[in-house]
């Protein structure tokens, strides 16, 4: 997905990181349940935005990252900077569930994300990794 | 789940709250603090925050309706954990009470969030949380609000404690209660007859805690509490130890005697009586003996004051000033009134491993728990204690006064259980007197004298006088008297009567009419070891040293030049002043002391007192016998027989079994006179003559005379009397 990600477009590489953080989302939430989780991630996304404030217009609601007001101005981003910028989200969501988790979840969530890095693969990049 | 399961913890600061977390509050913990007002909700809160915050541990501690902040401040002002220095960079204080009344609970809400956010707290305060309560408008709401907010503290990884003025209904029926980790409840009532203060933690999801009420104290330096139940218990090691085979000598000689090897370190003995048996005074002993020794020792006092038991020491002619000036000893006073059973047991704890104490006293554990009216809480208390000097490795007396005309062992009647030893000390009254007796009831693995024994309070301090030797509860007993070796009695002819002599640690009882030369006999005895180097002790009971020495004298018996040589000295003990049951301790310090080889005791009838039985004698006199015979030294004790010319019994009272050999003085009637006689009825280990002979009493002492029946002795073998032989 790192791989992937280093020479994509910037809406390419964020549809990359809508599936990865959806599918973490979506499994995270059959535990967790939505209340908590849109807890944490509207923790995570103050947090990269005090960091990264393009990333300032992701928001958190019951459904998830909603994004709409960032895809607007997501074309005109320096690739570098989104990809540090998602990067951080998705290291800190995880860490933070982590936290408070025990860890409980980390593997199934690390799961999920190789699921979407295995989809998201060209084929022929697959098979030479 | 321990606290090493990986639940990172949260101390609280206060003394010995995170004890009953098992190590503090679970890091990320939404927790309700509640209790009616004043019950100290808010500084404990406080002393908490302060205690954690720093710019990189930072506290946000939101002020509702209930009080403001301004005066918040100003009170916490007073208390030590107060930094000032922390206010802002640490602490930030934020009033929602604006928000509060004009913009409902979400906007209240959602303004705490975005203070979270900010300043990203460790901890978050809200004080307090009930009048978020009030102003829901449903349970529902108030549940949904209360959910929220929690999972938003959570998500945010902060500890968060909410205030509230709850009860204990509150429990069952607020909404918010189910929905945070934990719930901690302050409460104050009437206990003992005080009002006190308590903590207790119903709920605390993360870890293991205590469900116990716990009392505490807020003073200047914040709230402290006291759960000696979780932070006073043996440990292993001290265990282990007690087990063993470390002991510790009291000081005290004859107490010593009685104790065997010692007392295992880190036992507890209760020292039990009435008032006025001698607790304090033995307490005291004990811990100036051990200063004596090297062993330094504390008094937790709750009657008698520090000058008192100084003065006391003073009384009995001991430097306890000294050893208190050079940190020897500590004394500790807690008037009566100010007792508080929970914090004095931590305090005691900490004093006692302060000064590296061996030795604690407690004077008393009835009065220290005199305000406990359950006797389990009272045994649990008493065991704390004795689990404080288990840790230390030291050996506790602990005083308790039994109740008068009661057959208890302690105040309480429990106390007795959880101690390894007790000392029971009585007194009676006897002969006009009050006698005092110690009895070591029950020492735990050790091997003690049994019985009650006399005991004085005087100068120098307590004096026991053991019933028994402590000789005689050796392992071994005393090795067989060897027939070769014998003590001449020093009476012409009454050694050919008695196989050669006296057995060397023989025992010779001589029974005798009123004057007919028993003192005489004894003085020959003395003065012939005196003519073989062998120190001898004459024990009068009837007459003076002087006397004594005017009588032989007019015998023309050098006991004057003996005295002078230093070979020989007379003891006067007088009975009125001296208790049978003493005896035994007073002669044999003075075996002890002079190297004594030769004794009389003059006349052991005259030990009995008012009172007395024939038992009791007979008890006495064997005590005695075995006594003399470990300590290596022949004896001769004389016994007054009522009878003149009866030969029917031998000493009247059935001692006959005490002695090895058995001397009888009775007169027989001649023409116009009465003339003393004297047969040797017994000899253990010897042959004797069985005759009966004059015995003539003239200057220069006693001698034998001719067969009361004309016959011939019988002579033996070898020429010098017949003896007849008799199986030892």
């Amino acid at each position: 997905m790192e791989r992937a990600a280093k020479e994509a477009p910037p809406e390419r590489l964020f549809d990359a990181f809508e599936r990865a953080f959806g599918a973490m989302w979506r499994r995270a939430r059959v535990t967790l349940g939505d209340v908590t989780l849109t807890a944490i991630l509207d923790r995570v996304l103050y947090t990269a935005a005090e960091r990264f404030p393009l990333l300032s217009p992701l928001e958190a609601d019951a459904t998830g990252l909603r994004s709409d007001k960032f895809r607007q101005r997501a074309g005109s981003l320096h690739p570098d900077q989104l990809r540090e910028g998602i990067r951080f989200i998705l290291v800190e969501f995880l860490t933070v569930l982590g936290n408070l988790t025990a860890e409980v979840l980390t593997p199934a969530l690390h799961s999920e994300l190789a699921k979407v890095a295995a989809e998201d693969a060209v084929p022929g990049e697959e098979a030479k990794s | 789940m321990n606290e090493n399961s990986g639940v990172a913890r949260v101390k609280t600061g206060v003394r010995n709250l995170d004890a009953l977390f098992l190590g503090g509050l679970p890091k990320g913990t939404v927790a309700v603090l509640g209790g009616p007002p004043g019950a100290g909700k808010t500084i404990l809160a406080q002393q908490i925050c302060f205690h954690n915050a720093s710019p990189e541990t930072r506290v946000l501690y939101f002020n509702t309706l209930s009080e403001p902040t301004a005066k918040t401040l100003r009170y916490l002002s007073q208390f030590q954990f107060f930094d000032q220095t922390k206010i802002e960079a640490g602490i930030q204080f934020v009033d929602l009470g604006v928000i509060l009344r004009t913009e409902g609970l979400e906007q209240s809400s959602s303004l705490i969030m975005e203070h979270v956010k900010k300043v990203k707290p460790a901890i978050v305060v809200v004080d307090s949380f009930k009048a978020l309560d009030d102003l829901a408008e449903s349970h529902q709401e108030l549940r949904k609000f209360g959910y929220e907010l929690a999972v938003n503290l959570m998500a945010w990884e902060t500890t968060a404690l909410l205030l509230g003025e709850y009860g204990s209904r509150d429990l069952e029926t607020n909404p918010l209660f189910s929905v945070v980790d934990g719930i901690l409840t302050l409460h104050q009532r009437e206990q003992s007859g005080e009002q006190q203060r308590f903590i207790q933690i119903s709920k605390m999801r993360g870890t293991e805690h205590s469900r116990d009420e716990h009392s505490f104290i807020i003073t200047s330096s914040g709230i402290e509490v006291f759960a000696p139940r979780v932070t006073i218990h043996r440990e292993d090691r001290a265990e282990r130890s007690t087990a063993g085979t470390e002991r510790l000598k009291t000081g005290s000689s004859r107490l010593d005697d009685l104790l065997g090897e010692g007392i295992p370190l880190g036992s507890t003995l209760l020292i039990a009586g009435v008032a006025g048996t001698g607790k304090t005074v033995l307490g005291l002993e004990f811990l100036y003996r051990g200063a004596q020794a090297g062993e330094k020792g504390i008094v937790f006092s709750f009657e008698e004051t520090e000058e008192r038991l100084r003065a006391t020491a003073r009384g009995l002619g001991w430097d306890l000033d000294r050893e208190i000036d050079r940190g020897m000893v500590e004394i500790v006073f807690i008037p009566q009134p100010d007792i508080m059973v929970e914090a004095h047991l931590l305090m005691m704890r900490e004093r006692v491993q302060a000064l590296g104490a061996r030795r604690v006293v407690v004077d008393s554990v009835s009065v220290f728990l005199h305000k406990i009216k359950d006797p389990q809480v009272a045994r649990e208390k008493t065991f704390q204690l004795a689990t404080i000097v288990q840790n230390a490795q030291a050996v506790g007396f602990f005083a308790t006064d039994i109740p008068y005309g009661s057959s208890q062992l302690s105040r309480f009647g429990v106390e007795e259980t959880v101690v390894d030893g007790v000392i029971l000390l009585t007194s009676s009254e006897e002969a006009f007197e009050r006698q005092r007796y110690m009895e070591i009831y029950k020492l735990r693995n050790t091997a003690h004298s049994k019985g009650r024994h006399n005991l004085i309070i005087g100068p120098g301090g307590i004096n026991i006088f053991p019933r028994y030797p402590a000789e005689s509860a050796a392992e071994k007993p005393p090795p067989p008297m060897e027939t070769s070796r014998r003590s001449l009695s020093g009476v012409p002819g009454l050694d050919d009567l008695l196989g050669g002599g006296l057995l060397e640690r023989s025992v010779t009882l001589v029974s005798g009419s009123p004057g007919i030369g028993k003192t005489t006999l004894g003085l020959q005895f003395i003065l012939e070891g005196v003519k073989h180097n062998e120190p001898g002790l004459f024990v009068a009971l009837e007459e003076g040293p002087a006397q004594i020495l005017k009588t032989a004298e007019g015998l023309a018996l050098p006991l004057n030049e003996a005295v002078t040589k230093g070979l020989a000295e007379i003891v006067f003990l007088s009975k009125a002043h001296v208790r049978a049951s003493q005896f035994l301790a007073i002669l044999t310090d003075k075996i002890r002391a002079s190297g004594t080889r030769r004794l009389v005791l003059d006349s052991a009838s005259h030990l009995v007192t008012e009172g007395m039985s024939t038992e009791e004698l007979r008890l006495l006199l064997y005590g005695l016998a075995s006594q003399f015979k470990a300590l290596g030294v022949t004896s001769l004790l004389t016994l007054e027989s009522e009878a003149m010319y009866s030969t029917d019994s031998v000493t009247d009272g059935g001692f006959s079994p005490v002695a090895d050999n058995i001397i009888q003085l009775r007169y027989a009637q001649v023409p116009g006179a009465i003339r003393p006689t004297l047969a040797v009825v017994k000899t253990r280990g010897s042959l004797h003559d069985r005759g009966t002979y004059y015995f003539d009493i003239a200057k220069g002492g006693a001698r034998i005379a001719e067969r009361i029946d004309g016959a011939a002795p019988m002579r033996s073998k070898s020429g010098r009397g017949k003896r007849s032989r008799k199986r030892a």
